[in-house]
């Protein structure tokens, strides 16, 4: 199976894409979504499936390279064949559009609630999902660069709002230290996985890195790992301090109320519509991410050439479903109930599934075959079954 | 046609009449038509204006077959050519001298030159007093023989070259240099006499600096080529020339260094050059959209430039230099988005100096495409983020004035561009006269009757400051255009609107190439080089050569370049080099 051209992506842009695709949850519902599982200890949710992720991604340490040169769609279609391959392709891109979808949704509802009241919610949906398509179609070359360019900037606003914000913090309200209960915080870290999406964009992403070193691929996935888990861990943190636990699971937009006590002096107050710029930046490009997936995915399943004819259908399947849902609050609902709890099920397991039967059958020898193969042999078996 | 038909075509929607009085087609006839009896006439003509077209056709292809036949012994013949080539006598600036040469007997020769091209005092002191005056020529000597010894004992002008055909006779009589037939020989002779008027090496109009020379390039080919092989004397630097046009050709050099730029890059640079096809290059602005890569649109992916010392600069990073015909600008490809904002001064002043003049104008990119936009969003959406008193000022200051935000917006800036337009086309005698107009009007006049807002006029005069601090003219009408874009999206969405105007900016630049590299290069994708991108960096970190164009050669300066300085002088790298300088000058092997 012939893989889609993506370009090339260097190591660095790749990282702070990949970091943005999960960090960039702290502006959407994440904070109020692991605050409702682990209470007073929530913060402990991300650093858990930190630890998770890490374990499992040093387990697989030695299957990794043969994302090489394939992603995960392609060696689903190459180990299982093109129909059980091609459903997982659907799984996955059905996952990523109700992401996208339910991420849009947000998004708009927040907009609208907190910014611009007096805009019809399908204007500023339709606007904002015109320039995640044009970011789907630039293709992941255009998103990594744009990442990397806006990495930066992201990072400084978040860490400067959590810090400004960080003057009303009372330390108090982390305790009791372990808050709905040790089963809680690790039923929350398994399944808060889920959030840590970039983990498949990775095994997408992969091929089109311009190293081909095992140990570049390695390094990046493990910075990615960890530098989204210290990125959630510690708004959170911060989060949690400002607003107590019984507070912080009932505010829908939480760094949006974070931004709105920044008091540095008289002049430096109200700075929620300045959070803006990071808030729209960050989530244009988590959900242009998603529609490329997704994309990807759907021309990949069905072995078609190229992605971008179908950017246009993803994005205007992503609107309708959008809207499905009657209203925020259900929209927020169906997100915590099925996409972070049973999301990790497609982005995380079968994925780790498919890639294991791949290795396995790589190493294994073919009917007929030598049992003994020499190292070259070897090579070309693995090559031939990615 | 009568009145009343006439106005009945105008009433029936019937533009054509519109047209009566002179139609200039492709195929147009001599005579416009007048009415519709006429159109029988026409017909009834067709057959002869056929013939005509004809008529133009064969003397078109019969203009091309002279132009590639080869120069015949028969004098005449020559002569009777060349009048055809350069439509003679009706052409009055194309001069052909007939003359004798002194010899036993007198041998008849002509000169062409075109007027205004080619040097009088030239072509009157090396080739017309030596061969009719000065020096006989032997009378037993073949018309050949006679061509080569005037070529290399009688004409003494620096450049002089044997044609054999029409063609090269007049590409060269067109650059300016003077061709001589000679009765019997069936070749002619070319002087170099180029002389025609430009203005002379002169201070730069649109790049001035404080710091660093003050040269710029002028109307003349050679005098820029000259100019950059001033600045930049190396046997390496290579200067290719091309031709463009077919009506007119139009002189294209192409300036490299061997061993250091690409090749790649120079054989891209050839090739999108010679696909051209067009009558007339007139200019590098020209050039420019011809070459430049895909998509179409606002920013510029070719810098142009009238230093010298920036071509020599770009020229030693290794870029590729093209320079036009009689152009006064200089095209340097490929740029990052970067280099628009640089000026040569930033590397003439110390680092911390140039750092800050960059920085300055960054902010002023910002400031001259948002400010506007900010002003909106923040008066008409967010509020809330202006502090009270302030808040109070501006709603006070807004009080009598009768439009929405917006309008005032735009109202100002469409003024603004008035008076800049207005000052680049105003003679210079008045020139002044616009700055007053527009202080008065703008700044006094309008708010004092109310239209906008002082603090407007603030924001609006501010952004136009910002503007004028763009060190490329693309880049500031660039700037200037989207500055509306931003302002509408500002004014429909705020914040929200510019964020997403702004996000798709950002992702149009980072697809941007220029000659196949991408225009935020090396940020974005990320390359090592030297601090010399946003800000500029202390003289001594500049040894790694600017990643852009590729070059063959990674390093462009020593690692240590201070060797001396006590404050590198004990440093570990400054004592290898010294241990390598120490074994050079041994001639020992370093190892």
């Amino acid at each position: 199976m012939r893989r889609i051209a993506t370009g090339e992506i260097g190591r660095r842009e790749l990282l702070a894409m990949l970091v943005i695709f999960s960090g960039s949850d702290v502006f959407l519902s994440y904070p109020q979504y692991v605050a409702t599982i682990g209470a007073e200890a929530s913060w402990m949710i991300p650093v858990l499936s930190t630890i998770i992720l890490t374990v499992l991604f040093v387990a697989l340490w030695r299957v990794w390279p043969i994302l090489r040169e394939n992603g995960i769609v392609e060696i689903g279609l190459n180990t299982f064949g093109s129909v059980i391959g091609g459903l997982f392709a659907l799984l996955y891109a059905g996952l990523f559009v109700w992401k996208a979808a339910s991420n849009t949704r947000q998004f708009a509802e927040t907009i609208v609630t907190t910014v611009l009241p007096r805009t019809p919610l399908s204007v500023v949906t339709i606007c904002f999902l015109l320039v995640a398509a044009y970011y789907a179609h630039a293709g992941l070359e255009g998103i990594s660069r744009v990442s990397f360019i806006a990495g930066p900037c992201l990072l400084i606003g978040t860490v400067a709002l959590v810090g400004f914000s960080s003057t009303w913090s009372r330390m108090e309200f982390l305790l009791p230290l372990w808050g709905n209960g040790v089963g809680s915080v690790l039923r929350g870290g398994a399944v808060g996985t889920s959030s840590f999406l970039n983990v498949f964009l990775m095994l997408i992403a992969y091929p089109a890195l311009q190293s081909k070193k095992a140990g570049e691929m390695r390094k990046v996935a493990l910075w990615t790992i960890l530098m989204t888990g210290l990125i959630l861990a510690g708004v959170q943190l911060v989060y949690l301090t400002v607003f107590s636990s019984s507070a912080a699971d009932s505010i829908p937009f939480p760094l949006y109320q974070l931004s709105r006590l920044v008091y540095l002096g008289r002049f430096f107050q109200r700075m929620e519509s300045l959070f803006v710029f990071f808030w729209v930046a960050s989530t244009i490009l988590k959900v242009a991410i998603c529609l490329w997936i997704a994309a990807y995915a759907f021309a990949q399943g069905f072995r078609m050439p190229v992605y971008r004819p179908i950017v246009a259908s993803v994005t205007l399947l992503t609107y309708a479903v959008s809207f499905a849902a009657p209203s925020f609050i259900v929209a927020l609902k169906w997100d915590s109930n099925y996409i972070e709890n049973y999301g990790w099920i497609i982005s995380i397991a079968l994925p780790v599934a498919v890639i294991l039967v791949a290795y396995v059958r790589s190493k294994s020898p073919r009917k007929g075959g030598h049992r003994h193969r020499t190292g070259s042999t070897r090579k070309r078996a693995l090559k031939g079954a990615v | 046609m009568s009145v009343w038909r006439r106005a009945l075509r105008l009433l029936s929607v019937d533009d054509t009449v519109a047209n009566e009085q002179f139609s200039l087609d492709a195929d147009a006839s001599h005579h416009p038509k007048t009415d519709s009896s006429d159109e029988t006439d026409d017909s009834s003509s067709a057959p002869e204006e056929q013939g005509e077209k004809g008529g133009i056709e064969h003397c078109d292809s019969e203009s091309s077959d002279l132009m590639e036949s080869s120069i015949v012994r028969d004098l005449h013949r020559n002569r009777y050519i060349i009048e055809q080539l350069f439509h003679i006598p009706t052409n009055k600036d194309v001069v052909v001298r007939e003359f004798q040469i002194a010899s036993d007997p007198p041998l008849r020769a002509i000169l062409v030159f075109v007027d205004g091209l080619a040097d009088k005092t030239i072509i009157n002191t090396h080739i017309l007093e030596p061969l009719m005056i000065l020096r006989p020529i032997r009378p037993d000597a073949s018309p050949s023989d006679k061509l080569g010894y005037m070529k290399d004992a009688l004409v003494p002008g620096n450049q002089v070259d044997v044609y054999e055909t029409f063609k090269d006779v007049v590409k060269n009589v067109l650059a300016g240099s003077t061709a001589m037939f000679v009765e019997g020989c069936d070749r002619a002779l070319l002087v170099e006499t180029k002389g025609w008027e430009h203005r002379t090496v002169s201070t730069t109009q649109t790049e001035s600096v404080v710091r660093g020379p003050q040269d710029a390039f002028t109307e003349s080919f050679r005098a820029n080529t000259g100019l950059v092989r001033s600045k930049f004397r190396s046997k390496d630097l290579v200067t290719e020339m091309l031709s463009v046009g077919t009506v007119t050709t139009t002189d294209v050099a192409v300036l490299y260094v061997q061993g250091l730029t690409n090749p790649s890059l120079v054989t891209e640079v050839k090739r999108r050059i010679k696909a051209i096809k067009v009558d007339y290059l007139a200019d590098s602005g020209v050039l420019e959209q011809f070459i430049e890569d895909d998509p179409p649109g606002f920013l510029p992916r070719i810098m142009s430039t009238e230093r010298p010392d920036r071509v020599a600069h770009f020229l030693s990073e290794g870029h590729v230099a093209i320079l036009i015909g009689q152009s006064p600008f200089a095209l340097i490809a490929p740029i990052s988005a970067w280099a628009l904002l640089h000026t040569s001064e930033d590397a003439y002043l110390r680092w911390p100096f140039g750092g800050m003049l960059r920085l300055i104008r960054l902010i002023s990119v910002f400031a001259g495409l948002l400010l506007p936009a900010l002003y909106i969003a923040t008066s008409n959406f967010h509020p809330e983020m202006i502090p009270t008193g302030l808040m109070i000022a501006i709603a006070a200051s807004r009080e009598t004035v009768p439009f929405p935000v917006v309008l005032e917006v735009v109202i100002m800036e469409f003024s603004i561009e008035l008076i800049r337009e207005a000052g680049i086309r105003i003679p210079s005698a008045i020139g002044p006269t616009i700055g007053i107009v527009g202080a008065l009007i703008l700044g006094q006049a309008a708010v004092q009757a109310g239209i906008v807002s002082p603090i407007l006029v603030i924001v609006v005069a501010v952004t136009a400051l910002a503007s004028f601090t763009m060190p490329n003219y693309n880049l500031s009408l660039t700037v200037r255009m989207l500055r509306f874009i931003f302002l509408l999206a500002a004014a429909a969405l705020g914040f929200y609107g510019i964020i997403l105007v702004g996000m798709v900016l950002i992702m149009y630049l980072a697809r941007l190439r220029s000659f196949g590299v991408p225009m935020l290069s090396p940020i974005a994708p990320y390359r090592h080089s030297s601090p010399d991108v946003i800000l500029r960096g202390r003289i001594g970190a500049m040894g790694r050569q600017s990643p852009v164009a590729r070059p063959r050669d990674e390093r462009r300066q020593a690692r240590v370049t201070r060797p001396w300085s006590p404050w590198t002088r004990d440093s570990r790298e400054a004592l290898a080099s010294a241990s390598r300088d120490r074994n050079d000058e041994k001639g020992e092997d370093p190892t």
